[in-house]
């Protein structure tokens, strides 16, 4: 008989380590892992979810800001909103039943397989002219050619709304607010996929701690189940950083879609009570 | 392009500091917890968790004072995030 904290960890480890491979983050994978997978009640999965998620970020963090590929500046303009978002999805979150966070969680999980079907579209603003207001010119050194590359923050205000809605979607289901915020800002503010994804990387982690700290005053943070997620993810998302460029990137994201939409199915089951 | 790129060493110094000291501890209490000593995984576990939502705050305090002479404007954005996360530790303490 394995202990139950082992399959955690190791549940925990397989969903921290796809998810970096595939680059969306391990919530979407260990939320529905533990609470289908091993019966874990969905508050508490959500709760050590985000735990896994600010353990992740504030590790990658640490290394993007050192390499100066997250912009800390337009990461600080979102974070306030985001934050602000979680504390609203953490917040509701408690108000809502198991079930209909299961079928809202089914619903996420449907559109983010198709988002990473269609694949991230490359887009970024040219530096002509003064900045706006509000706006800003900067830029990051790309490690794969060694080149300056300069870009304009667009848009941050409307970008900020959203912002809210991707630090709720993380509040309230656990996840990272990447598969909102790195569109946003490669989209509607015209900042190059790698700095959006490093930026967004630095943003979950004050995100998931105003949703955390909720969830650990209502008692959602179970011990046992913290200690086991948040080192599994840990090692794992070390393991699939260092995988994600040594394994067929169209194929783990043909895998993802496969195992996102099995636990679509499995959250809308258990949101219709069988 | 960004000749006064403002200093992040002790901000990432401080997230890397955070994230070990919770990681480690949540690893003793995982341990613990297999061994079955329940009190000491439940506090390490305990103190793991407090580390690790601490460790984004401290990140915050120091990215304040690393950015104040060169991004006065994005310092106090820190400041405004500080704030709503002190907004989000109230609402928990009063909704407990």
């Amino acid at each position: 008989m394995v202990a139950p904290e082992l399959l955690v960890f190791l549940a925990s480890l397989v969903a921290g380590g796809f998810g970096a491979v595939v680059g969306v983050g391990g919530g979407l994978v260990l939320v529905p892992l533990l609470s289908v997978g091993l019966g874990v009640p969905i508050h508490s999965a959500i709760a050590a979810s985000l735990l896994g998620v600010i353990c992740v970020s504030t590790t990658a963090s640490a290394s993007f800001l050192r390499s100066g590929l997250a912009d800390r500046r337009l990461g600080l303009r979102l974070l306030g909103a985001t934050a602000l978002g979680g504390i609203i999805g953490g917040y509701v979150s408690g108000l809502l039943d198991a079930r209909f966070l299961a079928a809202v969680f089914g619903v996420v999980l449907v559109l983010v397989a198709l988002q990473m079907l269609r694949g991230q579209r490359g887009r970024m603003s040219e530096t002509v002219g003064a900045p706006g207001w509000m706006e800003f010119d900067w830029s990051y050194v790309e490690p794969t050619t060694g080149e300056e590359i300069a870009y304009r923050a667009r848009n941050v205000g409307p970008a900020a709304l959203v912002s809210v809605f991707a630090g709720a979607l993380s509040g309230l289901l656990g996840i990272g607010g990447g598969v909102v915020n790195v569109p946003t800002m490669n989209v509607l503010m015209g900042i190059p996929i790698r700095v959006a994804t490093t930026t967004s990387t630095y943003m979950l982690a004050a995100t998931a701690a105003a949703s955390a700290v909720l969830y650990f005053s209502r008692g959602d943070v179970d011990p046992a189940l913290a200690s086991p997620v948040v080192v599994g993810v840990f090692i794992g998302a070390r393991g699939g950083a260092w995988l994600a460029h040594r394994l067929p990137h169209r194929a783990l994201t043909l895998l993802f879609v496969a195992v996102a939409a099995f636990f679509s199915v499995q959250m809308f089951l258990r949101a219709a009570g069988s | 392009m960004n000749d006064q790129r403002p200093p992040v060493a002790a901000t990432a110094s401080v997230l890397t500091l955070g994230t070990v000291a919770s990681v480690v501890a949540l690893a003793a209490a995982f341990v613990s917890g297999l061994i079955g000593a329940a009190s000491l995984s439940t506090l390490l576990s305990t103190v793991g968790v407090v580390a690790l939502l601490a460790t984004p705050v401290a990140g915050l305090v120091v990215t304040f004072f690393e950015l104040r002479p060169s991004q006065p404007r994005a310092a106090q954005m820190a400041l405004v995030v500080l704030a709503v996360l002190a907004l989000s530790t109230v609402i928990a303490v009063l909704t407990r």
